[in-house]
């Protein structure tokens, strides 16, 4: 009974084990996660970076290129002011210059909306990543809660699993008790079918010497009887024997006296007729 | 444990009435052999016993002859007597 208890209570401390161990697999896992995805918007925010840092030199650059290019306009303006309507060559100069100029104005007006857009996309990316470190600070913090979680839990499965390993030696010697006391019991049950074979065997027996003591018993009884009667028959016949004898002497007394009566009458006769 | 106690408890008390069941049987097989020698004995007096009534009843038949023949001759010489003191 208290083997099994134990059993039920180790059964339902490795479910929460178990449990624990995935929650925390959980936690770890989403956190890898969003480390990764950290990392990952910290490198886009470096390449945004680093894109506005080429285009505010390449914008500088064209600044410098188109203030150079305006006071070399600016110059060449003033030589043809001087040489009062200057050569022809140096018009179809000053009006590609100004074509160049316009094209280097509209690039720099498209490459300014491009740092405008760079710059929102930057704004955003680094409103993202101030979210997602405070999501990464309140991860770490989840984080280090849980490692400490995850040490009590640790020394919680390790109590567990010797408890458990002390548990499990217990049960089996107490299997392999069980199964001694079981091979004793199979052993005595054994033995107590062959004594119950025994006395049942016995019982007849005695069943059996008792009816035939009885019959015995009955039969001495007749065989006494039997020998009182002919005892009582032989006392009969022997004291018939003896009146028989005693008729007998009687009889032979008789038998003399009228025999002598006989021939004393036969000789008184004999002198009576002589 | 409790059941493997009274397994042996039961044994013990097997053991016991075998022994007194035993103890029966020997009494029962004495008391045998005493009846079957006192069987024999009463036997062998009843044996006895008719012989002895037949000899003394074959004896009672031949007194009973004897004193028959000596009756008939006690009234023939009575007659005889009879006769002769006529």
């Amino acid at each position: 009974m208290t083997l099994c208890l134990q059993e039920n209570i180790l059964s339902s401390q490795d479910a929460q084990l178990k449990a624990k161990e995935e929650r925390l697999t959980q936690t770890s896992a989403a956190l890898n996660g969003a480390s990764e995805r950290v990392a990952k918007l910290e490198g886009e925010l470096e390449a945004v970076k680093q894109g506005r840092e080429e285009m505010a030199v390449r914008i500088h650059e064209l600044e410098e290129s188109l203030a150079t290019k305006e006071s070399m306009i600016t110059y060449l303006s003033k030589q043809v002011i001087d040489s009062e309507g200057g050569s022809k060559q140096m018009i179809q100069e000053i009006a590609l210059l100004r074509d160049g100029n316009s094209k280097l104005e509209a690039e720099l007006v498209g490459m300014k909306c491009d740092q405008e857009d760079l710059e929102g996309r930057l704004k955003v990316a680094e409103d993202a990543l101030a979210s997602k470190e405070t999501a990464i600070t309140q991860l770490n913090k989840k984080l280090e809660e849980s490692e400490g979680l995850s040490k009590l839990m640790s020394h919680e499965i390790q109590v567990l699993r010797k408890n458990n390993t002390k548990l499990d030696a217990d049960y089996h010697e107490k299997q392999r008790a069980l199964g001694s006391l079981a091979g004793k019991a199979g052993g005595l049950e054994t033995e107590l079918r062959d004594k119950t074979a025994l006395i049942a065997r016995q019982q007849e027996l005695i069943a059996n010497l008792g009816e035939k003591g009885a019959q015995m018993e009955s039969r001495k009884e007749s065989l006494d009887r039997e020998v009182d009667d002919l005892k009582m028959r032989l006392r009969d016949v022997n004291s018939e024997f003896g009146k028989a004898n005693e008729i007998i002497r009687k009889l032979q007394e008789d038998g003399r006296q009228m025999t002598h009566k006989l021939k004393c009458q036969v000789r008184h006769l004999g002198v009576d007729n002589s | 444990m409790g059941e493997l106690s009274g397994l042996g408890l039961e044994l013990k008390e097997m053991i016991g009435l075998i022994g007194r069941q035993q103890d029966l049987i020997s009494s029962l097989g004495e008391k045998g052999a005493l009846l079957d020698e006192r069987k024999e004995t009463l036997s062998k007096e009843v044996e006895d016993l008719r012989n002895n009534l037949n000899a003394v009843s074959s004896e009672l038949t031949k007194a009973n002859d004897i004193i028959q023949k000596l009756q008939e001759e006690g009234s023939q010489l009575s007659r005889k007597l009879k006769t002769q003191v006529k």
